[in-house]
């Protein structure tokens, strides 16, 4: 054992990969560019399927993570070069007191995804009004108690810069569909008198306990579920009146609201093709990280000794970045040993 | 927000192909004045030429003639401005559209040209594809500077709507020099000639024309456009401004349609942008030629009182 | 009404994108997410009019339902649809394309008709296709002579296209097949509205189709699509 991991990235994947390395005899250095740990995961109120506290699940596993020897944590730092090969990478490390050089024996890949700012759907009038926000607005938004009061009615759009060669990506998102729902949800119990309604195209609730959690949206908390994408939103004085089709009837429908969430797409991190030039490796047409083969070697880069886990190489649920992480975790013992 | 990397291709030359529009020229001729006139204040000089016919979209689109009948017509018109060596301004957003789309297309497409050509040989032309459309809106945006400076009537007080047209933005929403959604470079230019903008809900909206509808299936059309007009109305704008003189007659005449149908009262005056910066440039109010306007003409007369005559 | 999948015609769209000389593009990629019916002017006043469902059938090659529709006849021309289109499908120009295709069939010649006159009396013979004729006896009042309005305006009285230009149009128009196929659709007269009594006026709201314009046969249209439109239907549902 003589060989340190070097972990980008301290999201939910990284965080569980370093934990797995350290907690099996490695020694690792887990680097994030922001100044906490935690990635995307901490800005959210609450997980899906299972509606539980997503702020002290995360808190609970940084503080594993920090307490587990072995472990590194380098905030506010990104990785400026590499060279070597598998086994034997020197890689430069750029934080704000100065620039250091490291060996380490294998690199984790795990820049996480960025929220796509839905700045080119003008039809949303995003931007524009400041009743139109995206999710993560939302997130926040309930995390501060913000979520429109009394009779209000609350429209959630699917597919915002997914599926969509125009302006966004052709990609599904993936998991859009589902923290819609939890934020129809979350809508409901802060405000049982609030109305709201998802405008579909598919459904898409893939794993367990998916369908049934979007079920319990429209079968419990009375969540309308129209299929059609919204077409239009427009500021009519203090209202957004939402203009769509409903497809299953064939007719088109008009919401007045009070709010109107976006469900933007998962696109790839900020600057992952400069990070990609960096490690040597491929990305996709996107910009996501390319995998060496899809099904069955998921985290290895096309490059040896460069591992990849959690969203940089797709757009994926907490559930399967922390399984990626752990993946992750162990190719890259099986290299430094 | 405008794309000023688009505007930034637009030049300002010396002179400009000035393509005249059917009903600008024989419903509306205010704006055919105020276009040329208020292009040469702003230093571009108008060529005109009376070989230029219709641009053959309304034939086009009511499927009287096929494509291979517009296409030579098309490459015709823009010939006539390739001659002299200048490009082309249109006043009308389905000039703009109809140029642009053919001309595009048989720039693309060596055979339609080859055989386009083959046409225009025998009557002495020839189609080079070197002529750029613009849209007298997109001038004036890309003039603005020079509007500014020459404004003689500023429109102090003076409370407009937009009406952008689908032509120009929806149909041509990657070569327009706008967003295809929420526009505003009409409003930037109210905003420099002193006026005030009224924003109103259906601001996107199609006019109600249809192209062939108001023809074909009326009930749809007087439908669609009133709904507009509703919202117009509930935005209470001294005057209501569009860039294409069909929408302008489309809102313009059917607001006195709905009027007698039904018993209402739509009053909003409509004018073509061209109208609108020939009037802020001082033009002599004879060459507004608002005594074609259909609706709305009290509350013009007033505005005329405040902004000067 | 059952349909029998075995009657659409699955080479239809193959074989339509050559006709269409490449101004279609891409009508698969329609993910059916009705993003074009959520804005449409159209469908927003007529509820059987839906831009989803004609994509829908075009792919699938339903094609007797979209041709003999009259929601074919019923798109606004706004490109809306396009502007929003997150596969940048340009349905307009599908439409286009369908009517040529659907007049091929013997369907809307009645309302090509309606619309000949413009080629004929206004852009064949003054190169101008609106021309500065008024039907409308209130227009008339209040406007009066518009060359007079144009003089004022520092215009000539009229806006004439000169006889070469007319002779070029004309001939291209002979060359294309254009000036053929308006003698085809010639012939009928279709009524005058300023001559028409009230009485006529009634009955024109129920007036039969033509059963043939000029030395068309033309077939009756249908609303494939749905309940019939107007604001009197969408009110009564």
């Amino acid at each position: 054992m003589s060989k340190k991991t070097l972990v980008i990235g301290g999201g939910i994947a990284g965080i569980t990969a370093a934990q797995k390395i350290a907690q099996n005899g490695g020694e690792v250095i887990l680097i994030e560019k922001e100044g906490e740990l935690g990635g995307n995961f901490a800005k959210l109120a609450y997980t899906f399927p299972v509606l539980a506290d997503a702020k002290m699940i995360v808190t609970r596993e940084i503080q594993t993570a920090k307490a587990t020897s072995g472990i590194e944590i380098l905030p506010q730092t990104e990785l400026r070069g590499v060279s070597g090969s598998a086994g034997d990478f020197t890689v430069e490390l750029n934080s704000p007191s100065g620039t250091r050089s490291e060996h380490v024996g294998a690199i984790i890949v795990a820049a996480g995804f960025h929220y796509m700012e839905p700045t080119a759907y003008t039809e949303y009038s995003y931007g524009r009004s400041p009743k139109v926000v995206t999710s993560l607005e939302f997130e926040k938004m309930a995390a501060e108690n913000r979520l429109p009061k009394g009779n209000a009615r609350v429209v959630f759009v699917h597919c915002v810069g997914s599926r969509d060669k125009a302006k966004g990506y052709r990609y599904c998102s993936k998991i859009c569909c589902s923290y819609s729902a939890k934020h129809a949800i979350m809508m409901k119990k802060a405000n049982p008198d609030s109305k709201a309604y998802v405008f579909y195209i598919d459904i898409r609730a893939l794993g367990k306990g998916y369908e049934e959690f979007i079920r319990d949206a429209m079968e419990v908390y009375n969540v309308r579920y129209i299929r059609g994408r919204v077409a239009k939103v427009i500021e009519s004085g203090s209202k957004l009146i939402v203009r769509a089709e409903d497809s299953l009837i064939g007719n088109p429908v008009e919401v007045e609201a009070d709010l109107v969430v976006l469900a933007s797409a998962m696109e790839p991190p900020e600057g992952s093709r400069d990070l990609a030039g960096i490690l040597g490796i491929a990305t996709d047409e996107y910009g996501f990280f390319q995998e060496a083969e899809v099904n069955v070697r998921p985290c290895h880069s096309s490059k040896s000794g460069i591992f990849l886990a959690g969203s940089c190489t797709q757009p994926m649920e907490i559930a399967s970045a922390v399984a990626m992480g752990g993946l992750a975790a162990s190719e890259a013992l099986t290299l430094i040993r | 927000m405008p794309r000023l990397d688009k505007v930034a291709q637009i030049p300002k030359p010396e002179q400009i192909f000035f393509f005249k529009s059917c009903v600008a020229s024989n419903k509306y001729p205010g704006i055919e004045a105020c276009g040329t006139e208020s292009l040469r204040i702003l230093g571009v000089e108008p060529v005109e030429s009376d070989e230029q016919t219709c641009c053959g979209g309304f034939v086009t689109f009511a499927n009287v003639a096929a494509p291979t009948a517009s296409m030579p017509a098309v490459a015709r018109n823009l010939s006539l401005a390739e001659e002299k060596n200048l490009d082309t301004c249109v006043v009308c957003n389905g000039c703009w559209t109809f140029l642009n789309e053919f001309g595009h297309f048989m720039n693309n497409n060596a055979e339609v040209k080859g055989s386009v050509n083959m046409m225009l040989n025998m009557m002495g032309r020839e189609y080079k594809g070197t002529s750029h459309v613009f849209h007298i809106a997109e001038m004036y945006y890309r003039l603005k500077d020079d509007i500014s400076k020459h404004v003689l009537r500023p429109l102090k007080g003076v409370k407009i709507a937009t009406h952008y047209g689908c032509h120009y933005l929806g149909g041509g929403k990657y070569s327009a020099i706008d967003d295809a959604q929420m526009p505003t470079y009409m409003e930037e230019l109210i905003d420099l000639m002193g006026g005030t903008v009224v924003p109103y809900a259906a601001n996107r909206e199609c006019c109600g024309t249809g192209f062939t509808q108001i023809i074909n299936g009326k009930d749809l059309s007087l439908d669609h456009t009133q709904r507009k007009l509703d919202s117009v109305q509930e935005a209470d704008p001294d005057m209501l401004i569009v860039q294409c003189p069909y929408c302008h007659s489309q809102l313009d005449r059917v607001q006195q349609q709905l009027n007698f149908r039904q018993g209402v009262n739509y009053q909003t005056p409509v004018l073509h942008i061209a109208q609108l910066v020939g009037m802020a440039l001082g033009l002599p109010v004879s060459q507004l030629a608002f005594a074609a306007h259909v609706s709305g003409r009290e509350r013009l007369e007033n505005v005329l009182d405040r902004v000067g005559r | 009404m059952l349909e029998q999948v075995k009657d659409w015609d699955d080479d239809f769209y193959e074989t339509f994108k050559p006709i269409a000389m490449g101004f279609v593009n891409e009508a698969e990629k329609c993910l059916q997410c009705g993003k074009c019916t959520g804005q449409c002017p159209a469908a927003a006043v007529t509820p059987s009019y839906n831009p989803r469902k004609i994509i829908r059938d075009l792919v699938y090659g339903n094609v007797k339902r979209v041709l003999s529709s009259v929601e074919l006849w019923q798109c606004f021309f706004c490109s809306g649809c396009y502007s929003v289109c997150p596969m940048d499908i340009n349905f307009p120009f599908f439409v286009f394309m369908f009517r040529l295709a659907a007049m091929n069939e013997g369907y809307g010649w009645e309302d090509v008709k309606q619309l000949e006159g413009y080629a004929e009396k206004s852009y064949l013979k003054d190169g101008i296709t609106v021309s500065t004729f008024e039907r409308n006896p209130f227009v008339m009042d209040n406007i009066g002579d518009i060359s007079k309005i144009r003089v004022e305006a520092g215009l000539p009285p009229e806006r004439t296209v000169s006889p070469r230009g007319i002779a070029e149009i004309n001939m291209i128009s002979d060359l294309s097949g254009m000036t053929a196929f308006m003698k085809q659709i010639g012939g009928v007269e279709l009524l005058d509205c300023t001559t028409c009594t009230d009485e006529q006026a009634k009955r024109c709201k129920t007036k039969p189709m033509p059963s043939k314009v000029g030395k068309i046969k033309t077939h009756h249209r249908y609303y494939n699509y749905g309940e019939p439109g107007g604001k009197k239907n969408a009110e009564a549902r």
